[in-house]
């Protein structure tokens, strides 16, 4: 027979008001297995506990309901002081009879059936708790960081600093993202790479720092604290330890004609390229879709030139591995190419260039050396109409969400014209201007002042191509909403605000690492708002845009907050975890593995079960304490009812609910047992 | 200045509500110079439940429901569904009629559509010659491009026979059905 212990709260006024506390106690004190029954106005109080815990040692308690509060205030609160009076903590449960019963009820009388019906109920279930124990697992100190963007590169040094090692893993052959790119950050407008250069060179040379560029991550298992990592090194061709970086393989390469992804497409680079001057690390790759030797068997001049003879044609792929404690998705963003907008002509007008196109147009290290020009002739543009929210916000595009920095890159990209084209007139075509941040409204209402940049309220509906004395021009169609009237403005340059999405990838990354991302394949934090770094899979932590668009400050306090959680993970060498786990029983497991299938978590092995002489009798399934979240997927699958949840076993449930339909005073079902 | 009106909830301002006034559907409306209101402002009075400002404004009569601003609407509202439905109410409404189409433009553009489908009813097709006389009769204006007359008949686009499609019978039912759906429909 159970000897329970149930204790009641009042919780001053709260519970008390509507509920007869007192008759659920007497309530209780009759029901069979209850050794002691009693209320207390604050059972939270330390007076309150001191009750509970006495009564744990006097009565020989192993089991016991608080009635109160919900267990996301208290449970923890209880569990320790029954742990300390020598009860194992999980043969205690909190019946919620205040958020689910008080609060919410005005007449006495049912809210006093209900709590008493709540608190049975608990009771009932409390008789099948096991005696469980928290899960501790060995954690490895060392973590992974992929992507090297701006956000990247602050979460590897930050942990690199905190005395932890760092592999960081980045798929193009340089670290430096988009920020790399930039050409002035607002808003401030200090130059972008004067800023990201000096990090790029610490994660370089940081003893505790392991760079992978031009690397992808291939496979992820394992769990929290003990994940294996596979990263495919992409073939380089150039052996990396004898290279001298002097660049004379890319001044001599012959085949030149192809479109830099650095340049946003805007300038060229050859087969065999370092992407841009301070790339780092500082060692060419080559482009084997474009290398002519690749493509028609001769050439080898690279290898003629390059004095160390660092170039390696049959160089491959190569698989490396790792052992990571925890892991950083800091994998970054990408914009709606131009291509995207065929009412705003991109991609049939050279003219029509995206937000990216235009930071490298303006920066000093882009193709035109900083000097505004038009991609398609040379010319200097005199008028520039930026369109805001270019495929952002439009459900029709499938983009429903706000791309967030484009107002203020848009207010940066017309500044920055006015200051490199005089007497210029720049348009910017908006729906409404969020400029919420720190210095952020003023810097938009300087780009009107004083940069007297032409903001007009409309989205644009089309732009073409007119040609008016001789050069061709864009005619953009917009309106003016204030006025409601149409506006037209001749144009010779059209910049697109184009939406931010994550990058290419992103759900294929996110599916070999185990965690979830939204419809638009941003990566779902835990909690909105009280766990913004951390994924719901443990140890996988997000930092940057990949969870959402964000910009500069932003991605670099992320990506600090998510070095701060893998330090506090790394400050013990074990950790423990809730026992809240799936168990599997394999005497009626028969190996159907159906739970293996829909565990989000890969928590489901297979285990042999052997006889004396090593023979297999039967594979069955094993669950991983470590990686296993206890969703409960794999019970509700299982057709032998083989798994079940600890904590929330089936016997505990079908209690917990009997509990509700019984009275108080006769228990038939549970006396028989 | 005058108070947003707070009218009832129907089904046009339940379409309407989605519109976020970016303007991009007056941005690109051929007739936008034509209208005293532009789309989006439409929708503005529409979302405020302002039908008087909607019926008083010309912008219903001159759209041709083109559609451009629906299919470039990032939010893909059905704008001319909505207008539509706009029209039919008036058409529908005798009331709303004498408040609204009594004078000016909208009287001419309702007597033209008139005309216009009941020479369908007789017909089945378009018989220009009457459909010009009797709308000239109608409007008063009587010799209204009456002068396009003799070139248009040396090209031998005006007919001076009336012909009548096959099966008009069945085709007369259809608007027959359609008299009687709205007469079930009130």
């Amino acid at each position: 027979m159970a000897r329970i212990g149930v204790f009641i709260c009042w919780c001053g006024e709260n519970i008390s008001r509507t509920v007869d506390v007192v008759k659920v106690a007497e309530a209780m004190a009759g029901v069979p297995g209850v050794v002691t029954s009693v209320e207390y106005k604050y059972m939270c109080s330390d007076p309150g506990q001191k009750i509970m815990k006495e009564s744990i040692k006097n009565d020989a308690l192993d089991g016991v309901v608080v009635a109160l509060c919900s267990p996301l205030m208290h449970e923890k609160t209880f569990r320790t002081a029954a742990e300390e009076a020598g009860l194992n903590p999980f043969l205690l449960e909190v019946a919620n009879i205040r958020e689910h019963c008080s609060w919410v009820h005005e007449n006495k009388e049912e809210a006093t059936k209900k709590a008493i019906a709540i608190t049975r109920s608990t009771v009932e279930r409390v008789r099948y708790n096991l005696q469980l124990k928290n899960i501790t697992v060995p954690i490895t100190a060392r973590a992974m960081v992929v992507g090297g963007g701006i956000a990247g590169i602050q979460a590897a040094l930050d942990i690199a600093n905190g005395g932890h090692e760092v592999v960081l893993v980045e798929r193009t052959p340089s670290i430096g993202g988009h920020m790399a790119g930039l050409s002035e950050t607002f808003p401030t407008l200090d130059c972008s790479q004067c800023i990201l250069t000096p990090r790029m060179v610490e994660v370089a040379r940081h003893p505790k720092i392991k760079l992978y560029s031009y690397a992808e991550v291939e496979s992820v298992s394992g769990f929290v604290g003990n994940f294996e990592v596979k990263i495919r090194k992409k073939a380089r061709s150039v052996d990396t330890s004898s290279c001298t970086g002097c660049g004379i393989c890319q001044e001599k390469c012959p085949q030149k004609n192809i479109a830099s992804e650095f340049e946003e497409g805007l300038g060229k680079r050859k087969a065999i390229y370092v992407p841009f001057p301070q790339a780092v690390p500082n060692k060419p790759v080559i482009d084997r879709k474009h290398c002519l030797y690749f493509t028609k068997g001769k050439c080898k001049i690279c290898e003629k030139v390059c004095g160390p003879k660092a170039i390696r044609y049959e160089q491959e792929d190569e698989i490396v591995e790792e052992r990571i404690g925890a892991i950083v998705l800091a994998t970054g963003y990408e914009t709606l190419p131009a291509t995207f907008f065929p009412e705003y002509g991109g991609g049939r007008y050279p003219d029509v260039i995206t937000g990216l196109q235009f930071e490298r147009l303006a920066s000093a290290s882009g193709p035109t050396s900083g000097e505004l020009k038009r991609p398609s002739d040379g010319r200097r543009p005199e008028t520039v109409v930026f369109l805001s929210c270019a495929g952002s916000r439009d459900l029709a595009k499938g983009i429903s969400y706000c791309s967030k920095i484009c107002c203020m890159y848009v207010a940066k990209h017309a500044m920055l014209y006015q200051h490199k084209v005089h007497g210029g007139k720049a348009y910017v075509f908006y729906m409404d201007v969020r400029a919420s941040g720190k210095n952020y409204d003023e810097f938009v209402r300087r780009a009107i002042e004083q940069d007297k940049a032409i903001y007009v309220r409309g989205r644009v509906a089309r732009v073409y191509e007119k040609e008016i004395e001789g050069v061709k021009k864009l005619v953009v169609k917009g309106a003016d909403t204030l006025l409601g009237e149409q506006v037209e403005i001749v144009a010779d340059m059209v910049v697109l605000a184009s939406a931010v999405k994550p990058s290419v990838g992103a759900a294929a990354l996110a599916q070999k690492v185990g965690t979830p991302y939204d419809q638009h394949h941003f990566y779902s934090e835990a909690h909105p708002k009280l766990r913004p770094v951390e994924s719901n899979t443990a140890g996988i932590f997000l930092a940057g845009a990949a969870q959402a668009p964000k910009d500069i400050p932003e991605s670099v306090a992320d990506a600090s907050a998510a070095a701060s959680k893998v330090q506090i993970l790394f400050s013990r060498k074990e950790m423990e975890r809730d026992p809240y786990v799936s168990m599997v029983n394999s005497d009626r497991c028969f190996g159907c593995f159906s739970c293996e299938a829909v565990c989000p978590y890969r928590a489901i092995s297979r285990k042999e079960i052997k006889n004396r002489s090593g023979e297999v009798l039967k594979v069955v399934a094993e669950v991983n304490a470590g990686l296993c979240q206890g969703c409960g997927g794999c019970i509700a699958i299982c057709r032998a009812k083989a798994c079940d949840l600890a904590g929330y076993t089936d016997q505990q449930i079908f209690s917990a609910i009997r509990g509700f339909n019984t009275t108080s005073t006769y228990e038939e079902e549970v006396v028989k047992k | 200045m005058q108070a947003h009106p707070h009218t009832e909830q129907d089904e046009l301002k339940v379409m309407g509500a989605k519109c976020y006034q970016c303007g991009k559907c007056s941005a690109g409306c051929p007739l936008a110079s034509q209208m005293e209101l532009s789309t989006s402002q439409m929708m503005r009075q529409l979302q405020l439940g302002n039908y008087d400002a909607i019926y008083r404004s010309n912008s219903l009569w001159v759209c041709v429901a083109c559609e451009t601003c629906q299919s470039r609407c990032p939010q893909e509202i059905k704008i001319v569904e909505i207008w539509d439905t706009l029209r039919n109410r008036l058409f529908a409404d005798k009331k709303l009629q004498r408040k609204y189409a009594t004078k000016g433009a909208v009287r001419h553009i309702l007597l033209a559509h008139k005309i216009f489908l009941s020479n369908i009813y007789t017909f089945g097709r378009i018989f220009e010659p009457m459909l010009a006389a009797i709308y000239n009769l109608r409007s008063g204006d009587l010799f209204k491009d009456a002068s396009k007359g003799p070139s248009l008949l040396v090209k031998g686009k005006l007919p001076l026979l009336p012909h009548r499609i096959n099966g008009i019978k069945e085709f007369q039912r259809i608007f027959k059905n359609v008299e009687k759906y709205r007469a079930q429909k009130g």
